[in-house]
């Protein structure tokens, strides 16, 4: 709490320094429906670019965690991890990947720490609703992997090595090659760490944690001319990660997972109407060996997506409607499936409309056929009304839902074949307030959230999910950027307050893992070719038991990251760079029993060509 | 006068009666053993992958608890899925699933003596018979023999089949090859030379077995068999009656038989022909079916019936008397899987 205190004084002192330096705020204006920021009409955007994702270590879950108000529960570092966004459960994230939705078949969610964010042009991140437009899971929020692919660019070559504590290390290399009509990129990132660090003020350390993992991404456009646009998308990922255990006598174990997800697009435009197709690939596969050293015992998952998806828009003066339909197609075999099937049709209504000079609104529909499962029908409506040049109000209502996952429905043994589908209506108010150089967002929401799929464990390592209670989740988040430039001097200063109360509403007790608070302050400071970043997260405690039970809470901890680059050369780039993770070594868990590393440190060298 | 003499007589008697006593006392004292001497353990099975695994003491006048007790008098935490403890000597064996070991604890102060793992793997059950600890090892289907007084590994007995409960009568084990619901065998265990001399069969779905004067009771999915343990051989069923099913966690005591149907008890006399579904008590504990009746003990005429609150906070122990008439509750920890009398 004393911590939290610190953080609003200094959220507030921020504020009142307003009125300094210069910023260049995005903001929707046209009438467009293209990209993510144009299609959520009502709700905020949390943009990370790319100079912000090479600050962190390439697991999504860091940046993640410094930058949004999402929290993340992990096994210790580079574990299994999932996220809780607005007090929502793991599988209430919805992880899209240039707009196709990528959480697994098998758990319905993503692991935070198996998404690599070297190979992706930017992250959006999205609170609340949007299963209208990215299906299901989207009741939390929405994480967005955009790779940004534009013709006639220059060309770009780009090594990145970095060696850190823990014998992590890590390599990638991105290419870009572009034409007056072509644009190819291609990405290769290796990851690898013993991850074997000293739990603080404990005689043990991080047991077969060690792990590494590699991407590859080709992704390629070619617009023969303004009508046509030709996109290709592609992104192997393969995970080989021990699991770490809490004791030196367990059974050593690992788990192996393997993703492909392929995507094709082909946009043809003609006056103001535009079709686009996509297919899809989607293939994720696992292997769970409970024992090093032998295939006995081992359990296996092979899943395949096939998405087929049309969508036809047609601009008025004052209007963008989009009627589009899907078609997709899901199997899986493996230890614990019996090449089990989901046919999924859905077909969707969207309308954007510039009722005023300053309002605009945006609906969106979507009815779904599932042979497994009936669906409500999804809908959200989001205003923005700019009242004044500096403030808009934004409001949004939705209703969103989360599918049973294969596992839900077939894991032998654990079958419920009564499972329905979690579904959320939800409701949100954002002030947004942009200034010079200061940017300020202040939401409330409020998200009723019905039979919940949950598991429960059961009889050892048995568990079983079931539909409980509701759950009632609501708070407010504030965003706020800062930027000045004096001479050579940047400064830029970001951060963010929530407050989540998450609660079941049989019991009103806080769901566990969820804190009330949580908060973030980046610092980036930039003289010539010298830059520095000062990061650091608070949060709240959270409760492990879900009585509320005070002696077993996780305690609320502050965690700062430390990073420094220098940039060397003329013509071709050299960028040395070191940083200090944990600064102050505070001794922090996300999970309870899973400590997470004290201080550590990193050198990087990047070639930039 | 002689009433006033009977009085400061009476008054002389009492006094000399409180020296007399504390005298006996000071002279002959009867030093505590430990704090948890006296009393019951709950074991606290925890969360699965997680060293949350407790176990919980229970004075034997039934007025407190002591959670975490291993925690507290050695400051470290027990492990992961802590499934059952037995006692001998001096000795508490903790027999800790998912950690591969059997923390050794002095019964009384519950300080730890050793730490067992030679050759542990995901083991469930243990019973000390002839100076010799036998440990069901449920990751290689077998039986491991230890020294029950240095802890040293003897040797292992091959069963090649599931290992769940065990237990002793006359020399012999009986190690129940079933667990969740499959199986339907119980092997016979010489402990002189520490060989399988014989196998039974009884009902499917075999679920747990007890031994009591001689005969041992195996509760399966179609009621219960008796097998007489000089001859090994079976010498009866007694079937459920109609609408009974899921019966689990049989208990002997004395003339009675007692086992769980979810959140009921049930109770009959030893030589009943078949068990009627007709309760002692309904513990009215609302779970999923998974949960429910997850620990029960008869012990000092009392039954212990716990409620493990779907393994996501703090187990409760319910303690009723013998006609099912609730005397108190506790808290223990996450997921009490049996309470285990210290005597």
């Amino acid at each position: 709490m004393r911590y939290f205190i610190t953080f609003f004084l200094l959220l507030s002192g921020f504020y009142s320094y307003s009125q300094l330096g210069q910023v260049n705020v995005l903001d929707t204006i046209f009438l467009i429906a293209e990209k993510l920021e144009d299609k959520s009409v009502g709700q905020p955007i949390l943009k990370i670019n790319k100079a912000v994702l090479n600050n962190y270590r390439p697991q999504l879950i860091e940046v993640l965690q410094f930058e949004t108000p999402i929290y993340f529960k992990e096994n210790g570092l580079g574990m299994v991890s999932s996220a809780s966004f607005r007090g929502t459960t793991a599988q209430q994230t919805a992880v899209v990947w240039n707009g196709i939705n990528i959480n697994s078949t098998f758990l319905g969610q993503t692991d935070f720490n198996l998404i690599n964010t070297q190979n992706v042009s930017e992250v959006l991140v999205r609170p609340g609703g949007g299963s209208s437009q990215f299906g299901t899971g989207a009741i939390g929020g929405v994480v967005y992997l955009n790779n940004t692919l534009e013709v006639d660019q220059e060309n770009s070559h780009k090594l990145y090595t970095s060696f850190g504590s823990f014998n992590t290390r890590n390599i990638s290399t991105n290419h870009n090659i572009s034409g007056k009509k072509t644009n190819l990129e291609i990405g290769l990132s290796y990851l690898d760490s013993d991850n074997d660090y000293k739990y603080l003020n404990s005689e043990n350390h991080n047991e077969n944690g060690q792990f590494y993992n590699i991407n590859a991404s080709l992704n390629g456009v070619y617009k023969p001319n303004a009508k046509n646009t030709f996109k290709l998308y592609s992104s192997w990922f393969s995970s080989k990660r021990h699991l770490s255990i809490v004791e030196t006598t367990q059974t050593r174990n690992k788990f192996d997972d393997e993703y492909l997800r392929l995507l094709a697009e082909y946009d043809y435009s003609s006056g103001n109407t535009k079709s686009v197709i996509k297919l899809a690939l989607l293939n994720e596969k696992y292997r769970f060996y409970p024992q090093l050293g032998t295939k006995e015992g081992s359990n296996n998952g092979n899943g395949f997506t096939y998405i087929a998806n049309y969508n036809y828009q047609k601009q008025f003066k004052k209007v963008i409607l989009n009627i589009g339909g899907e078609y997709s197609f899901a199997t899986a075999t493996g230890t614990n499936y019996d090449n089990v099937k989901r046919n999924t049709g859905s077909a969707n209504v969207y309308l954007k409309h510039k009722l005023a000079r300053n309002f605009t609104y945006q609906a969106t529909l979507r009815a779904e056929l599932n042979e497994n499962f009936k669906s409500p029908i999804l809908f959200s409506i989001g205003t923005s009304w700019q009242a004044f040049p500096e403030y808009a109000l934004k409001t949004s209502i939705s209703r969103n839902y989360r599918i049973p996952t294969f596992n839900d429905l077939y894991w032998p043994g654990a079958e419920n074949p009564d499972l329905k589908a979690e579904s959320s209506l939800q409701y949100e108010l954002s002030n947004e307030f942009v200034f010079d150089k200061f940017k300020f967002n202040l939401t409330a929401f409020y998200n009723n959230i019905d039979d919940l799929i949950r598991w429960l464990p059961y009889s050892g390592d048995l568990w079983q999910p079931i539909n409980t209670n509701s759950v009632a989740s609501y708070g407010i988040e504030t965003y706020m950027q800062f930027a000045v430039k004096l001479n050579n001097h940047n400064l830029k200063i970001n951060g963010l307050y929530s407050y989540t109360v998450s609660k079941n509403k049989e019991t009103d007790y806080q769901l566990i893992y969820v804190p009330y608070h949580k908060a973030t302050l980046g610092l980036n400071y930039k003289i010539k070719r010298f830059s520095t970043s000062l990061n650091t997260i608070y949060t709240g405690e959270v409760f492990t038991h879900t009585d509320n039970n005070p002696n077993t809470v996780l305690d609320d901890f502050l965690l700062t990251n430390l990073s420094a680059s220098y940039i060397f050369g003329k013509k071709y780039n050299w960028i040395v760079g070191s940083g200090i993770n944990n600064l102050f070594n505070s001794n922090y868990k996300t999970m309870a029993y899973r400590p997470m590393p004290g201080i550590n440190y990193h050198i990087n060298l990047t070639l930039k060509l | 006068m002689i009433k006033q003499f009977i009085k400061l007589s009476t008054l002389c008697f009492v006094i000399l009666l409180g020296f007399t006593s504390c005298d006996s006392d000071d002279q002959d004292p009867v030093m505590p053993k430990g704090d948890y001497e006296n009393g019951y353990f709950v074991v606290n099975e925890g969360n699965f992958g997680t060293p949350n695994g407790s176990v919980t003491f229970i004075d034997d006048n039934l007025l407190q608890e002591n959670n975490e007790i291993f925690q507290s008098v050695n400051s470290t935490t027990l492990g992961d899925v802590v499934q059952y403890i037995t006692f001998e000597d001096d000795y508490g064996f903790i027999v800790v699933n998912n950690s591969n070991k059997i923390e050794v604890v002095n019964r009384y102060t519950f300080e730890s003596v050793a730490t067992i793992t030679e050759n542990l793997q995901l083991p469930r059950y243990a019973v000390v018979e002839n100076g010799k600890l036998y440990v069901t090892n449920s990751g290689t289907n077998s039986v491991e023999v230890f020294d029950a007084n240095t802890f040293a590994y003897i040797n292992s007995i091959d069963i090649d089949k599931t290992v769940e409960e065990i237990v002793e009568e006359n020399d012999l084990l009986y190690v129940m090859n079933a667990s969740f619901g499959f199986g339907n065998e119980i092997t016979v265990i010489n402990t002189q030379s520490d060989t399988v001399v014989k196998t039974i069969t009884v009902g499917d779905g075999l679920n747990s077995i007890e031994v009591e004067d001689d005969i041992l009771y195996a509760l399966h999915s179609a009621g219960i068999t008796k097998v007489n343990t000089a001859t090994n051989e079976v010498i009866g069923e007694v079937p459920f009656e109609d609408g009974l099913l899921m019966a689990s966690k049989l208990e002997v005591d004395d003339n009675y038989i007692y086992f769980l149907s979810g959140s009921k008890i049930f109770k009959y006399n030893k030589d009943v022909t078949s068990l009627a579904n007709t309760e002692l008590v309904d513990t009215q504990v609302e779970d999923a079916s998974w949960y429910i009746g997850y620990g029960f003990n008869v012990i000092d005429n009392k039954l212990f019936y716990t409620d493990v609150k779907g393994f996501s906070e703090n187990s409760e122990v319910k303690v009723y008397d013998l006609n099912g008439d609730l005397l108190t509750t506790f808290n223990a920890g996450i997921g009490a899987n049996g309470v285990y009398e210290n005597d």
